[in-house]
This record gives C-alpha cells, sequence and structure tokens, in this order.
C-alpha cells in the first residue's frame, strides 16, 4: 500500500510543479492581487474570444496601488521581461511604464503575452495594469487588436 | 515428543492426508514433522509433501505478479485521474465575468466595456512609448 501512496504523491507533485511551470509571474500576481481593495479583475475565456484568435483573457487593474504593491508587480513582471521571447517595454525615473511581453509558448501549443502599464495616481500611489492573454493570434495580431478595440 | 511419538503421528497425518481430511494446521504440523524426521521410511511422504509444496508456489506465483500487476495500473490510473481532474479543475470551457472590488459582474456588455476600456489605457501607453521612441530617432536625425 505504502508504495503506491508514494508513486501518488510523486505523481501529484510532478503534475502541480508542471503547472505551476507554465504559469507567467505575472499570471500568479494577478491572482495574488485579485481581491485587494478597488481592484478590479476580468476573466474571460473562450466563448466570443475565439473570433480573434484568443482563448484566455485575464486582467487586473490597481486603479490606486501602494508603492509596495506596484515595486511587488513590478518585480514579477521584471522576471517575466527576463524570460520572454520578444519583449516591448519603456521604462520612466527607473519603473517600468509599460511592457509587452511575448512569452514562452505555454503547454498546449498557445502563445501567451503579458501586457504591463503603471501610471502615476493621486497620493503618490501608482495605476497598475496587468494582463496576461493566452491564444493563436501573433504579437502582431495582438497589438492590431489593442488598437482597435480601443477606438 | 519420542521418535516413535513422531513416526505414529507421520503415519497418522499421512493416511488423514491422503484421505483428504487433514486440516491446514494438521498439513503443517507434519510438513514439519516430515522436515525434522530423517527416517528413510517416511521418504515417500516428504517427496510428495516438497512435490505438493512446490506446485502451490508455482501456481501462486503468477496469480500474485498478476495481483500486483493490476494493483500498479490501479494505482496509476487513480493517480493520472485525479491529476487530469486537479489540472482542469475550474477549468470551464466559456467563461466572462468581472469582479470589482470583489463584486462580480456577469454582464457580458459590462465586462466588454471594461476591457475595452483597459485596453485603451495599454494603446495610450504603447503610444507615449512610440512617440518618445518617434521623438529620440528625431532628435538623432536632426543631429546627422
Amino acid at each position: 500500500m505504502k508504495p503506491r501512496l508514494i508513486l501518488l504523491a510523486v505523481f501529484m507533485a510532478i503534475a502541480f510543479m508542471a503547472l505551476g511551470a507554465d504559469r507567467t509571474k505575472s499570471a500568479a500576481m494577478i491572482e495574488r492581487h485579485s481581491s485587494a481593495p478597488g481592484a478590479e479583475v476580468t476573466v474571460i475565456k473562450g466563448g466570443d474570444l475565439s473570433r480573434y484568435g484568443l482563448s484566455e483573457y485575464h486582467s487586473l487593474t490597481l486603479p490606486s496601488a501602494t508603492a509596495a504593491t506596484a515595486d511587488e508587480i513590478a518585480a514579477a513582471v521584471s522576471a517575466d521581461i527576463a524570460s520572454a521571447t520578444d519583449r516591448e517595454v519603456s521604462y520612466h525615473n527607473g519603473r517600468i511604464k509599460y511592457a509587452f511581453l511575448t512569452m514562452p509558448t505555454a503547454d498546449d501549443g498557445l502563445n501567451r503575452y503579458v501586457i504591463y502599464v503603471c501610471n502615476p495616481a493621486k497620493s503618490g500611489r501608482r495605476r497598475v495594469v496587468l494582463i496576461d492573454i493566452k491564444g493563436k493570434a501573433t504579437a502582431r495580431q495582438l497589438q492590431n487588436l489593442i488598437k482597435i478595440t480601443s477606438k | 515428543m519420542t521418535d516413535q511419538d513422531t513416526h505414529t503421528t507421520i503415519d497418522r497425518l499421512t493416511e488423514r492426508y491422503f484421505a483428504g481430511l487433514t486440516s491446514l494446521e494438521e498439513e503443517r504440523t507434519l510438513r514439519c514433522l516430515l522436515a525434522r524426521d530423517g527416517s528413510i521410511e517416511h521418504s515417500p511422504q516428504r517427496a510428495t509433501m516438497a512435490y505438493t509444496a512446490m506446485m502451490r508456489r508455482q501456481s501462486s506465483r503468477p496469480h500474485t505478479a498478476l495481483r500486483r500487476a493490476m494493483s500498479i495500473a490501479a494505482a496509476t490510473a487513480t493517480a493520472v485521474g485525479l491529476t487530469y481532474a486537479a489540472l482542469t479543475f475550474g477549468a470551464a470551457d466559456s467563461e466572462c465575468y468581472a469582479m470589482i472590488d470583489n463584486r462580480m459582474i456577469d454582464d457580458r456588455a459590462a465586462v466588454t466595456a471594461m476591457v475595452e476600456a483597459t485596453l485603451g489605457e495599454v494603446a495610450a501607453a504603447r503610444d507615449d512609448m512610440q512617440a518618445s521612441v518617434a521623438s529620440q530617432l528625431n532628435e538623432i536625425n536632426l543631429q546627422l
């Protein structure tokens, strides 16, 4: 009985490690701060997204993040910048202001993107937008979609 | 137990054994006594017991191996099933909702408006970056 339990435990541990490895650091931040005061979280999977070649859209907006929270998120984005296969990043006063990252392909073969925007807010706080997107769409297609959608 | 008693017991148990009347305990006793007793007189019984013991072991071996293989297969199937369930837990085919300050919004139009606003911020930040790059390139161009 014991060896079977050990086998089961090892199998589960490997699976959970694999599950964790497939996620970006930014995706973990979205989950971590999704219940923060004032947080706006959007989750869209399947449905209409497939028309744009996307399968998952997960975003977090913190309208008034404390410096500590903003720095924690920026650190996660920095880690993703390091592992990104393609990046478009701008800095302001030594801080990341905008990042569009193409991450390594997910386990299911889909493209994965991380988008980050940080702007100053009132009382020394910061407005943070963090998006984790997955789908077949290329980076160019996604950038065009952002341009069209925002108009 | 004297040698005579041992012989008597062996004879009695052998008779019962071949008549198919021995209990498992009696068969065990008979085997033990035959193993201890080295007399030639009981060699045929010893050979018979050794042969049946060997056959029992041989017939039980594949059964044990099959059971072990089946239990490993069952454990693996359970592990695969649980892992799949864990990986796909909560992964619905289609979802569309927003949470504002822990308050859920599942109105598709409202969620779409939120996405458009968020992407608008992204587009504005990207435009800023591109304007900045264009400005820098323009400055370089003026220096040339």
